[in-house]
């Protein structure tokens, strides 16, 4: 398949997910805030490599090219998947190469994983927001 | 048809989806409790409870970061606060920091024990088989209840949702649970009971797609007396869904490194 192809599917993939995107609470088996540091926020933008659609949390991993042009494979938590599926994601929503920004809270004493809080396409729209929203870092910021 | 339906489900925004519920629900508020053949109230169906932040606390707390408001639960004592023994407030306030994250039983995806099992952000399913009533929870739980006027299970044998029986007060169930085993918490928040926990629930029917659920809570090595919660649960058109959670519970190992890190850092403290 040309990129090209690849792009046209990925952006029309993604054009489906517009119209459902959603804000929820942080909803989990466990506790989010014992397992997130509030203190290290992060603003990410990058290209999609895999979604997990695996219980009891789906992940979401991006290649994200680091301030010292290293890329790094960051894995951001989402909600359950079964609130996911109630909120009409499916598990082909998010195609590998899509590019997207996200914003979030590092794990406390992990490496590159990450609570997704806001993920949003590069062009801008959201796609899922924790409810209520939380504090936002700056580009960049990991 | 589960999968039709949530095919159907994911092409409706979920805006839509939501007005239509809370439109079906305001048609019902004015309609009759449904009853079985024998005149008893038909409970049977698919719920959400209305929690309220229930499996985050049970006394009123704001949002706090990742982790959702509680509006507050205890009906029971009238200031809404839990009567804790000094040793198990202690208890709860640790739970509730970051390095007892690990602890907290349904990480580790067993079961959450009653009442939580009522509470957690999940849909359960309520069935009326002849002489029972059968409470199906989606996070892997379930709670078969004889309405026969059965006694307990012998009080050596201890179990993650206890032994529940049943009866009928006018159009009341009445559940009563003994033989929990105590490894449980209420919450996220860590809020304590023992081996000496007892329930006694009451499902309350208000109207056709809406119950009441009271629950008193009984642990003298606990509390100082016993307490109640209230909250209702309001029928849905979902069904449920599967929960594997121990397919890939990633979580587990991060709270346990916070944990661990904890540790450390304690023993290294104490170090001369």
């Amino acid at each position: 398949m040309s990129d090209a192809n690849r792009r046209t599917i990925v952006w029309a993939t993604l054009g489906a997910l517009i119209a459902t995107w959603i804000t929820m609470p942080a909803i989990a088996h466990h506790s989010f805030s014992a397992e997130y540091d509030q203190n290290k926020p992060i603003n990410m933008t990058g290209t999609v490599t895999s979604l997990k659609w695996s219980n009891p949390h789906g992940w979401l991993y991006m290649d994200v090219v680091g301030t010292d042009g290293k890329t790094v494979n960051w894995a951001f938590e989402l909600t359950s998947t079964n609130a996911l599926i109630r909120a009409g994601w499916k598990r082909d929503d998010v195609p590998p190469g899509s590019r997207l920004r996200i914003e979030g809270f590092q794990a406390r004493n992990t490496g590159p994983v990450a609570f997704a809080s806001q993920i949003w396409l590069e062009t801008g729209r959201l796609l899922f927001q924790v409810s209520p929203p939380v504090t936002l870092a700056p580009p960049g910021a990991h | 048809m589960r999968t039709n339906r949530l095919q159907l489900l994911s092409c409706v925004p979920p805006a839509l989806l939501v007005a239509a519920v809370l439109a079906a629900q305001a048609d019902a508020a004015s309609a009759p409790i449904r009853r079985l053949p024998d005149g008893k109230p038909d409970i049977s169906g698919y719920y959400m409870t209305d929690a309220g932040g229930a499996n985050y606390g049970l006394e009123a707390r704001e949002y706090e970061f990742l982790t959702p408001a509680s509006r507050g639960h205890i009906v029971d004592p009238p200031d809404g606060k839990l009567p804790y023994l000094p040793w198990a407030r202690a208890e709860k306030n640790e739970r509730a920091l970051p390095h007892r994250g690990y602890d907290d039983p349904t990480a580790h995806c067993f079961v959450a024990g009653v009442p939580r099992s009522m509470y957690v952000p999940a849909p359960l399913q309520i069935l009326q088989p002849p002489g029972y009533v059968v409470i199906l929870h989606e996070r892997m739980s379930y709670r078969t209840i004889p309405l026969d006027g059965r006694a307990h299970l012998p009080d050596n044998i201890r179990l993650w949702q206890g032994d529940s029986v049943g009866h009928w007060e006018g159009d009341t169930l009445v559940v009563d649970t003994r033989n929990l085993n105590g490894k449980t918490w209420l919450n996220e928040y860590g809020d304590v009971v023992s081996h000496a926990e007892t329930v006694v629930e009451r499902f309350i029917p208000v109207d056709a797609d809406t119950v009441t659920y009271r629950a008193t809570i009984t642990d003298p090595l606990v509390y100082s007396r016993p307490w109640t919660i209230e909250m209702p649960l309001q029928r849905q058109p979902e069904e449920l869904l599967e929960v594997a959670c121990h397919e890939d519970n990633a979580d587990l190992q991060h709270l346990k490194e916070v944990r661990d890190a904890y540790r450390a850092q304690q023993a290294k403290e104490k170090r001369p």
